[in-house]
């Protein structure tokens, strides 16, 4: 059984790799133009480790939730990510983390009219 | 270079088979919401009606408004994140199906009055076609009826009615008076939330 305090410790151990793994990332999407297959599988690997890392901790980790939230925008989970940010104001008043509400086109279905919700 | 991303849309992340996390309580009146999110009170009307949601969307249906009215709910997710795992969903671990990836759509929601059923099928139908490329084989297959994936809410009085409409082909979730549904998906695990007050 993990304490809260060995939970901690794991993510103080492993964000700076994922922190680096994901400015790397980024680097190369810009060179590249897009994503390869392999920066896809990375990337979602870094995901699901950091999901855990903050499942673990109950959210209460700053530096962990402002990566998640550029994980969610590298991908463009625009809404996801803003949600995530008020998540984190609620959590940490104190840090610079933008709220404002973002303009997102969510959809192309043709076929029917559809009314988006927030 | 990653060839699944229509431009200028909205994806949301999700878990790859739109794990649900379902939680019953007693009737309250009062529920503490760790969410940030103001919750849309979904009410059928006399038209029918449906609601593209965004992965933020949080929303709620009471027993109360359903009257003789009925709310179909659409949990989508897709396997844009799936790699080196079975084609076949069936097969996925309870772990590979927790993990996080994206999909364009989170959830649909149609409402209306139960006599306007077949308008529903029409929409439902419509939702399904735009949406299932996204899905794997097995999931395609079933994708009109996924347990646990597509429900309707409707209220208790209308559960007879609701069978002889549905032929017992799709699932419902039966609210009380009094009871009420919410529906938030947790943007860090992907997994959609359900509490069911009632």
């Amino acid at each position: 059984m993990t304490t809260k305090r060995e939970s901690f410790e794991r993510i103080m151990k492993q964000l700076p790799d994922l922190q680096e793994r994901h400015a790397a990332r980024m680097i190369t999407r810009r060179m590249l133009g897009g994503d390869t297959a392999d920066m896809v599988k990375s990337f979602f690997d870094d995901l699901n480790e950091l999901k855990w890392l903050l499942v673990d901790v109950e959210s209460n980790s700053l530096p962990a939730l402002k990566l998640f939230i550029l994980y969610l925008d590298y991908f463009e989970c625009t809404t996801d990510a803003w949600k995530l940010r008020l998540l984190t104001k609620r959590k940490f008043p104190n840090a610079t983390i933008k709220t404002e509400k973002p303009d997102t086109v969510v959809g192309y279905c043709l076929n029917h009219r559809y009314h988006l919700l927030y | 270079m990653c060839p699944y991303r229509p431009q200028d849309v909205d994806f949301s992340i999700t878990t790859l088979a739109a794990v649900t996390a379902v939680f019953y309580h007693t009737i309250s009146t009062v529920a503490y919401s760790p969410s940030p999110m103001v919750p849309l009170y979904i009410k059928p009307t006399r038209v029918v009606d449906s609601y593209r949601c965004s992965g933020a969307s949080s929303i709620r249906i009471s027993a109360d408004d359903l009257r003789s009215g009925m709310v179909f709910i659409y949990l989508f997710s897709d396997t844009v994140a799936r790699r080196n795992e079975e084609s076949d969903s069936t097969n996925w671990s309870h772990q590979t199906q927790e993990k996080c990836g994206i999909c364009h759509g989170s959830l649909f929601v149609v409402e209306g009055p139960f006599d306007k059923a077949a308008e529903f099928e029409e929409i439902i139908k419509s939702w399904v076609h735009d949406m299932k490329h996204f899905l794997d084989g097995t999931l395609k297959v079933q994708t009109n009826l996924l347990p646990g994936r597509s429900f309707c809410v409707i209220h208790e009085r209308n559960s007879r009615r609701f069978k002889d409409f549905s032929d017992g082909q799709r699932s419902a979730i039966i609210l009380k008076k009094g009871g009420r549904l919410e529906l938030e998906k947790d943007v860090l695990t992907g997994i959609y939330e359900m509490d069911i007050f009632g």
